[in-house]
């Protein structure tokens, strides 16, 4: 090896220029544009064109006048909004705790969290019938005690598709609500209380906005993720707790129509979209208000 | 160094004489688990070992949407698959390669068995299992005992899956005769499920039917034989008065360059011999009529084809015709 060509870098102004301006940090984002290029567009398109034969709009004909495929659609994105908001509340005094909790808690948090995360998604959900069942260890624990006489039911039940999803999104809704908190300045905060503010008025008016982006990303990130489920809430719920994913996966798998299957992931990817585009036209809103009140 | 060249040398040699010990290579597709190891037991292994020159690749899991994918795009890499009775009708002539009965022979199956575009591997069943413990002595008899929640109270567990029998288990519950199953009257089958639907419990896996037969979390419950046969030892026990049919089936897909050798392979598959071999390691029955008599006595009694006087064949024609449509209503049903 020569050491020398390690030690003197080359000035970058001393590199012969471009015909065409590429900026460099292009050349750091090829491979996974190129990636995406081939393993997720090209893709998406054929999906997009399957659901179109012919240019015929069949398909979406008849999803959006079979009643069956619009509640199905309706309900997903109901229990995806509450297992979201249910998820984050979860996750936020859990991050604020890794964030601001000293290092042995940051230990023990982050383990809790993580080596769940690494056990298959089939495996955990199995785990918590094994839990919540009838049968299971929750209701064999509280007849034994004596507290109820008959088993409660807790699967098959919205309730069981919450408590499974929320548990398998609670990592990806933790992990960027604490990079964010972890970067709050805890000075402002014992700014305020010097100010005379309490500690819930700082939290509300200091800690808690400061918060907000952490909060935005682990909400989006938890609620498209919730949209795609599809094991779960077929171990934990009933068939009344169906899930568009479970249909699709059903047009694909046994019926085999992949006209139908692909027509009705393109629509959950559009309101997908049209979800996304709402929440960031809400945000832009807010925040312009918010800059406003501050001019006044 | 002289050394090594010389082994490599010899090794380049062998590999070329195994190479050419195969010239094809057959690469199947089933469903993977205990089946598929049976499969390879009885089937696979000995084919190789009669016919040097073709080389037997497995893959699992198998699946409908995958072959169909496979051929749509031409690009053909499965040469023989297993699937269920929803699949290989004349209507999905379109994927498959029609059976070459000049190589199979078609006069050895047991009747049904051998289509146009599918020979039947074995012949399965969705039967009734029960908890032995469950009904203080007391055993079910019959779906109509299914639908009984007087008699019988507590959880039942069924396949989420509209074809999956129990359109017909609650038509003949509800006391219409096996020549006047088909067309299945929907809106009388989903009445009578309407009795029972608080109670019903629905798997989706056969782990999952196995599992909530085990834990006593479903009283009773219509599964494949086989997922019953394997919590036998949790006491759970099999009523054989009414049984839906259920088949798996060999299937060759359109455009593979391997046809000749997956013809062979399925007429090999479906010999007596191998035909026995397998009921050792698998309670499913044989397609081949004269295997019948001698199946193995290890699952003697649980097999399919021993209650064949009982069985409720399912009319796969009838639901490749009208499969989507009943599943659309069985999924709106469902969400009710």
């Amino acid at each position: 090896m020569n050491v020398s060509a390690q030690d003197g870098a080359v000035p970058v102004s001393a590199r012969a220029p471009w015909p065409f301006r590429v900026p460099t940090a292009f050349w750091l984002i090829a491979p996974a544009v190129l990636f995406l290029a081939l393993f997720f567009v090209f893709p998406l398109l054929r999906l997009v064109a399957i659901s179109l034969p012919g240019g015929s709009v069949e398909y979406y004909e008849q999803i959006f006048t079979t009643p069956v495929f619009l509640r199905v659609i309706g309900e997903t994105f109901r229990v995806s909004l509450i297992v979201t908001a249910v998820t984050v509340a979860v996750a936020y005094p859990y991050a604020y705790a890794m964030a601001h909790g000293g290092r042995t808690v940051l230990l023990l948090l982050t383990v809790a969290l993580l080596i769940p995360f690494w056990v298959s998604l089939l495996l955990r959900s199995f785990s918590w019938i094994v839990l919540l069942q009838n049968s299971g260890l929750i209701n064999d624990v509280l007849i034994a005690m004596g507290l109820i006489e008959k088993p409660i039911r807790l699967i098959r039940t919205p309730f069981g598709v919450m408590i499974g999803m929320v548990h398998i999104l609670l990592p990806y809704a933790v992990l960027p609500l604490y990079t964010v908190m972890k970067k709050i300045d805890l000075r402002l905060v014992e700014a305020s209380s010097i100010c005379g503010a309490s500690w819930l008025k700082g939290f509300i008016r200091i800690y808690f906005p400061l918060s907000l982006p952490g909060v935005a990303a682990s909400a989006i990130l938890a609620f498209t993720l919730a949209l795609g489920f599809y094991i779960t809430p077929a171990l934990l719920g009933s068939p009344r707790d169906m899930m568009i994913a479970q249909m699709i996966a059903g047009q694909f798998n046994e019926q085999l129509n992949f006209g139908l299957g692909a027509a009705l992931a393109v629509v959950l990817m559009v309101l997908t979209a049209i979800a996304f585009g709402l929440f960031g036209a809400a945000r832009a809103v807010l925040q312009s208000r918010g800059r406003s009140k501050d001019g006044v | 160094m002289r050394n090594i060249l010389a082994m490599t040398a010899m090794a380049t040699l062998l590999a070329g004489t195994v190479a050419n010990a195969a010239d094809t290579t057959l690469t199947i597709s089933s469903y993977g688990g205990v089946y598929q190891e049976a499969q390879s037991k009885s089937y696979f292994q000995p084919f190789m070992a009669q016919n040097p020159d073709i080389k037997i690749v497995e893959d699992s899991s198998s699946s409908n949407a995958k072959l169909k994918a496979m051929v749509e795009t031409g690009n053909v890499t499965l040469d023989l698959i297993v699937t269920d009775d929803s699949f290989g009708l004349d209507t999905d002539a379109q994927w498959l390669e029609p059976i070459d009965y000049s190589v199979v022979d078609k006069s050895k199956f047991i009747e049904g068995a051998a289509g146009t575009y599918r020979v039947a591997a074995d012949i399965e069943g969705t039967v009734l299992a029960y908890n032995a413990e469950e009904f203080g002595g007391e055993a079910p008899k019959g779906f109509a005992d299914f639908f009984n929640t007087d008699k019988f109270p507590g959880s039942r567990a069924v396949w989420k899956y509209a074809a999956s029998g129990i359109f017909e288990a609650a038509l003949i519950a509800d006391g219409v005769k096996l020549e006047d199953l088909y067309p299945i009257d929907v809106e009388r089958a989903l009445k009578k499920l309407d009795t029972i639907k608080e109670d019903l419990v629905w798997w989706e896996s056969g782990s999952q039917s196995e599992q909530l037969l085990s834990s006593g979390e479903a009283g009773m419950a219509l599964v494949w034989v086989g997922r019953a046969v394997n919590v036998a030892e949790k006491g759970i026990k099999i009523d054989w008065t009414n049984w839906t049919s259920q088949t798996g089936y060999w299937v060759v897909p359109k455009g593979t360059k391997n046809k000749e050798a997956a013809m062979k392979a399925i007429n090999f598959f479906t010999e007596p011999a191998q035909q026995i071999a397998f009921t050792k390691y698998m309670p499913y029955g044989p397609s081949n009529k004269n295997a019948l008599a001698s199946v193995d006595a290890k699952f003697k009694g649980s097999l399919p084809t021993d209650h064949l006087d009982t069985q409720v064949l399912m009319n796969a024609d009838w639901w490749a015709e009208n499969g989507a449509k009943v599943d659309l209503r069985f999924q709106e049903w469902l969400l009710q």
